[in-house]
């Protein structure tokens, strides 16, 4: 059936061009067979597939593309005990993915933790939902926590873990609740029983009194081993510099270093201290060479200084530990063999016998402290302050305080009269008014001044003496001798008791002295306590303001008619003293205080508090301050309690100096090298305040390591191996045996050119270039880079020509004010004669590193080689491997000031200038 | 629906869980649950935002996909990994109906809608022209692959200057031409032996044999009366051979392969807001030939249970993909991988769809 206008048009051929075929003209048959699809082989048969055979697409959630909610990250676990730490859960959960966050979950009321916590997963939300899950298969029911298996599953919008909070809270309400109900049942029972309780222990109570205190010794003296073993390293008493001794065996040393190092003494520089990309081993090796070290080994873990003797090693360790190199600090190390290891200072600490013996010490000195406190001291004292002998005490001691005291008064007296017999003549000796004044001042005889005392006790008409009386029935001086009232320090006290005894002095010796003996058993009783009630108000600082209202109080209760009789006595004494010398005299000034008083203080601390208290009379102002305050129940043992104290304070400031010395040291180069240049000083004291600026070279000089002008070269060249280097470096020939050398070479190779005879440019020798010295330039402390030797070169050796582009003298003036309009600043042109120059600027060698110095190690020569005039640079000395090369530029003299180069060659005989 | 035997004999004897059986209620409620469950996975905004996608097109194997824009780009996606591998300019041609060629996935044709309308060979790895078709005068309407695999260089390809052409990827000129009255829309079925013209003027479709290609006419049919006043865009065999399926901006038909009886109308759909660009087609149907899916104006996406169709009854959705309101793609596009378990959406961005388990 012919459609209109239907044609049918084939190939490139235009339809004209071929006879018209009728489209669609011909009906024919459906090829296909119904119910039979008839695929044909290939991708159509694929193409029918049921859709339970289609392959299942899962997309990974990513954030610029996915659509949806953001799929969860986040775990709620819970039913595990409250106390578990979340790091215990974290490490649990680790091996499932990055974690973000665990956060415990605590009771909103009571901020108790309830045992149930949010995990989130760390990375971008896809995989931290499929971390997620895979927790939760991995760990759901599975995984236990303290013992109890948790549960866990996957917070998607908060849902899960408003759940869970809700039913852990509530559970715990109602446990509450159970257990409110339970103790208060409890409570009730206890309270009857413990009425019954009391009574009977009341009745216990005074039997068991005196047990309770032995106990409590002893459980204060059980307590104190534990103290001592609780650090080594405090035990051992090492240093911090100590401590880094090591045995060989314990360290970890690199595959294969081992070999290199052997069984011998080695010391590690860790390169967390000393980079080992930046400082090189021959750095170290400087620092190290003048103890004898085999050798330097380096690797990214730090250095490896190997010794083959102990002694040098150790020395070196003592010496170099800590010490700056460049901008590091140098810890070190130290390792022993274990076989020498008790050859080392510590060798006896640190070693299993020595560890151990200083263990049992320790043990011992404590069980036998432990013992004396128990078994002696405890008894005796107990003894001591029994109230049932005490009226027996009392009376045996006074008898004794009677005897003594009759008998110092007898032997007084017999002293004095001789003592007074000898002065008579001695002093009739003296010539008249010969006596130095001074004497009296200085008082540096005590004993001496004290006889006057003892004197005036005897007469019973002097009242002079030092200011701290050694008895209680002898007056002080000042009381005698003070003109003024506010003179009074520490004496009030003293002075009010004497007051007070002075008129019965006589016949109330008998009791006060019996009181002094009461005194001094109670301050026997209290020493600890007081110690303690003493320092306590010392820290308050109550204790100065509070004494100086005693003074206040007492002086003026003073009468004043008893000064003016002093006066008179003085006067007396004074015309009566006329014909002692005046060495010996009573003094009319008031007393100088024999200590300073030192009340201020850093830290009230037991050392000051005994400082403070120099004599029994201090001692009893301090009881009296201290009166009313009560010992701390906490302290068990006052001696053990202040032995502790003390034994803290001194590790602690021993470990605080050994801390401090190793900081000092490394700052302080670079202060003071800064603070000392004014340059380098800011006006507000901060640079960043002072904006940026910059800081001209000669300046840097000061400060940047590889500007830093030291007497021996840097070595600004690594080298590889530095024990190769080394041990090359007598290979220095001299530069008439190089030159015969090269020489010979030279001839052989023309020979060979001979034989040959043709004329191939193949061996065409620079001569100039086989004599080249290795050298490489590297930065320079001079200017921008120099040029190094690697290797030592001899004196007058030629070291490498001066290569670059040969131009006329025209070219170069053109040039060179191209070079500096296109901000090429330093010049690399070398003028050869009148109409030669060489420019190495664009084509050159390194020769033109080459930077100028004063005081120059090379000289440039031009030479003719060939008949063509070349600059070759020569040693003028021997220099040394990594030197830097110099030579004189001899630029023409420059007058402008401006344009002048100033020198930075920091030779000693430097010019300033270049030109 | 399934009723698992309960009681202690559960226990004795583990049942093996089958594959459920078709009930009479609903032949294939399973395979339809399972399309209801797709929904957008991620969206691709790789061309530029707001300018149309004109034509989306798998590859052989359901790997990729590419999709062409009025912004002149051919966008390349990885299908399995959902990723987007690559933009493709042809400014200075335009672009439409792009497909990838059936030898080669790094090879695709497309349909120049700029200065000519010469389909274009273009290698997608290193972006270069192979091969310049030149025949249509006018732009062409629809470019299908062969589906056998024993003429795997052979494509064809429809034009509004009202021919068909025949064309082997190996040589510039076309093999064979067919002439027609108006503007043509054409499929293959999947034997490769038929194939089914529409001409969209005077609504006719017929079968013609691939083995006489101009000249064999097997069957003819006016469809004046079931397409109405809605226009045809897209013409497909289903995989089993059984229906062609008319896309149209109405209703959809579904006819008879062999008789070309009008089976079915796919009711349902709300029309699109109207652009002045074509597209590829908004109407799909399964790997296994069995289900429909469409997308409408409204968002959503329907399906329809192609097995229900009979005596050209009009048939009501079987179900509905509504629009998710955090994802909203508009299904302007619609097209099943043949390969994968997923679906693609677009209009103005590329859509992926995937089964989503709750």
């Amino acid at each position: 059936m012919p459609q209109k206008g239907v044609s049918v048009a084939a190939g490139k051929l235009a339809p004209s061009a071929l006879e018209p075929i009728k489209a669609l003209s011909r009906k024919v048959k459906d090829p296909r067979v119904p119910g039979n699809i008839g695929y044909e082989k290939g991708c159509a048969k694929t193409n029918h597939k049921k859709l339970s055979a289609l392959l299942p697409v899962h997309y990974k959630y990513d954030t610029k593309h996915s659509v949806g909610p953001r799929p969860s990250g986040e775990l709620i676990i819970w039913n595990f005990p409250p106390t578990t730490s979340m790091v215990i859960i974290k490490n649990n959960f680790a091996p499932f993915g990055d974690i973000k966050e665990v956060r415990g979950i605590d009771d909103p009321r009571t901020a108790v933790p309830l045992g149930m916590c949010t995990l989130s997963f760390d990375g971008d939300a896809g995989l931290a939902h499929e971390s997620a899950l895979k927790a939760i298969s991995g760990t759901n029911g599975t995984l236990s926590i303290a013992g109890t298996v948790i549960k866990c599953g996957l917070n998607v919008d908060h849902k899960l873990y408003n759940e869970v909070h809700i039913r852990i809270v509530e559970e715990k309400k109602k446990k509450e609740l159970l257990e409110q109900r339970e103790s208060e049942r409890r409570h009730a029972l206890e309270l009857r029983k413990e009425k019954e309780k009391r009574i009977a222990e009341a009745r216990a109570q005074s039997m068991s009194r005196r047990k309770s205190e032995r106990s409590q010794d002893n459980l204060a003296v059980q307590k104190t081993p534990n103290d001592g073993y609780s650090d080594d390293a405090s035990l051992l008493h090492l240093s911090v510099h100590d401590r880094h001794i090591l045995l060989y065996s314990s360290a970890e040393l690199p595959p294969g270093y081992s070999k290199h190092i052997g069984n011998r003494p080695f010391i590690w520089i860790p390169d967390r201290y000393v980079s080992t990309r930046s400082v090189g081993s021959a750095n170290i090796r400087r620092v190290v060479s003048r103890y004898n070290c085999d050798r330097i080994l380096t690797h990214r873990n730090g250095f490896y200084i190997v010794f083959d003797k102990l002694d040098d090693a150790q020395t070196c360790f003592d010496n170099e530990d800590g010490r700056n190199i460049f901008e590091y600090k140098m810890y070190m190390t130290f390792y022993v063999p274990d076989d020498q290891l008790s050859k080392t200072r510590i060798g006896d600490k640190i070693s299993p016998v020595g560890l151990s013996k200083t263990y049992l010490l320790n043990e011992l000195k404590e069980y036998l402290l432990k013992d004396l406190r128990e078994k002696v001291i405890g008894p005796k004292m107990l003894e001591i302050m029994d109230s049932e002998h005490y009226a027996e005490k009392m009376d045996a001691y006074k008898r004794l305080q009677e005897e003594h005291k009759e008998k110092e008064i007898k032997e007084q007296q017999a002293k004095l009269k001789e003592h007074e017999k000898i002065e008579i003549d001695e002093v009739n000796k003296l010539p008249i008014g010969l006596a130095p004044l001074s004497v009296r001042h200085q008082s540096a005889d005590i004993a001496s001044l004290a006889s006057f005392r003892r004197r005036r006790d005897s007469n019973g008409k002097l009242h002079l003496g030092t200011k701290r009386p050694g008895k209680k029935n002898v007056l002080p001086m000042s009381h005698v001798l003070n003109d003024s009232e506010e003179e009074h320090d520490g004496d009030e006290d003293d002075e009010d008791d004497d007051d007070e005894d002075e008129p019965s002095e006589g016949m109330s010796s008998a009791t006060s002295a019996e009181e002094d003996k009461k005194r001094k058993l109670f301050a026997q009783e209290d020493e600890g306590s007081l110690k303690k009630r003493k320092l306590k108000e010392d820290v308050v600082g109550l204790s100065t303001s509070s004494s100086d209202e005693e003074a206040k109080t007492v002086v003026s209760s003073q009468p004043t008619s008893p000064e003016e009789d002093e006066k008179m006595a003085l006067e007396k004494a004074k015309s009566a003293y006329a014909s002692v010398a005046e060495r010996y005299r009573p003094t009319t000034e008031r007393p100088n205080p024999v200590y300073e008083d030192n009340l201020e203080a850093k830290s009230y601390d037991l050392d000051w508090l005994q400082d403070v208290i120099k004599d029994d009379e201090d001692f009893q102002l301090a009881q009296e301050v201290s009166k009313h305050t009560l010992a701390s129940p906490t302290i068990k043992d006052v001696r053990f309690w202040t032995w502790k104290l003390r034994n803290d304070q001194e590790t602690e400031k021993r470990l605080q100096e050994e801390s401090d010395k190793r900081q000092t040291e490394g700052l302080s180069d670079f202060l003071e090298e800064v603070s000392n240049n004014k340059e380098l000083r800011n006006s507000t004291g901060c640079f960043r305040t002072s904006g940026c600026r910059k800081i001209p070279d000669k300046l840097k000089v000061d400060y940047l390591p590889y500007r830093r002008r030291i007497t021996k070269p840097l070595t600004t060249i690594q080298d590889e191996d530095d024990n190769e280097s080394a041990t090359q470096s007598s290979g220095v020939h001299s530069s008439r045996v190089n030159r015969a050398i090269s020489r010979r070479f030279a001839a052989d190779i023309s020979a060979q050119k001979q034989m040959l005879g043709s004329e191939s440019d193949l061996l065409e020798l620079n001569q100039l270039l086989k004599r080249q010295k290795p050298v490489q330039f590297a930065r320079s402390a001079i200017h921008n880079w120099g040029l190094y030797a690697l290797e030592p070169i001899a004196a007058k050796e030629m070291i490498i020509e001066y290569v670059g582009e040969r131009i006329r003298q025209k070219v170069a003036e053109v040039r060179e004010k191209r070079y500096l309009k296109s901000g090429i600043g330093s010049s690399y042109l070398f003028r050869v004669d009148e109409n030669t120059v060489i420019d190495a600027s664009k084509k050159g060698g390194i020769a033109r590193f080459i930077n100028h110095c004063c005081d120059p190690s090379c000289t440039a020569k031009i030479i003719k080689v060939d008949g063509k005039k070349r600059i070759v640079i020569y040693a003028l000395r021997d220099v040394a491997a990594n030197e830097e090369l110099t030579y004189d530029y001899k630029f023409e003299r420059e007058d402008n000031p401006e344009e002048r180069i100033p020198c930075l060659c920091g030779a000693p005989n430097c010019k300033g200038y270049l030109n | 629906m399934l009723s698992l035997p309960t009681g202690p004999s559960a226990l004795v004897r583990p049942t093996r869980p089958t594959t459920p059986q078709p009930t009479t209620a609903s032949p294939s409620s399973s395979k339809i649950d399972l399309i209801r469950s797709f929904s957008p996975s991620k969206v691709f905004k790789n061309h530029t935002p707001d300018t149309p996608i004109t034509s989306i097109s798998y590859d052989i194997a359901g790997q990729y996909l590419l999709s062409s824009g009025t912004d002149e780009t051919l966008q390349l996606y990885d299908v399995p990994k959902g990723r987007h591998l690559k933009s493709i300019y042809s400014k200075k041609y335009g672009c439409h109906l792009a497909i990838f060629s059936n030898t080669s996935h790094s090879k695709c044709l497309f349909a120049s809608t700029k200065e000519n309308h010469i389909i274009r060979f273009l290698d997608l790895n290193d972006n270069s022209f192979i091969r310049y078709f030149k025949g249509h005068s006018e732009q062409v309407t629809s470019l299908v692959n062969s589906t056998s695999g024993t003429r795997l260089e052979s494509f064809y390809s429809s034009s509004l200057d009202g021919t068909v052409k025949c064309w082997d990827m190996r040589t510039d000129s076309f093999t064979a031409s067919l002439g027609l009255s108006s503007t043509p829309l054409i499929a293959l079925d999947p034997s490769n032996s038929v194939m089914a013209i529409l001409e969209t003027g005077s609504k006719t479709l017929r079968l013609v044999s691939m083995e006489k290609f101009p000249t064999g006419l097997i069957r003819s049919v006016d469809l004046t009366d079931p397409l109405g006043s809605t226009t045809p865009k897209k013409l497909e065999f289903t995989n089993d051979n059984k229906y062609i399926v008319i896309n149209t901006d109405g209703d959809h038909l579904v006819l008879d392969s062999f008789s070309l009886q009008v089976t079915g109308l796919l009711t349902g759909q709300v029309p699109f807001t109207p652009r002045s660009y074509p597209d590829s087609g908004n109407l799909t149907v399964t790997p296994n030939g069995k289900i429909a899916i469409a997308g409408s104006g409204n968002g959503e996406l329907l399906i329809w249970d192609l097995s229900m169709v009979s005596n050209g009854e009009k048939l009501t959705p079987t179900g509905r993909i509504l629009p998710k309101m955090e994802a909203k793609v508009i299904p302007r596009m619609v097209l099943f991988n043949p390969q994968y378990e997923m679906l693609t959406t677009a209009d103005t961005e590329v859509g992926f769809w995937v089964r989503t388990s709750n």
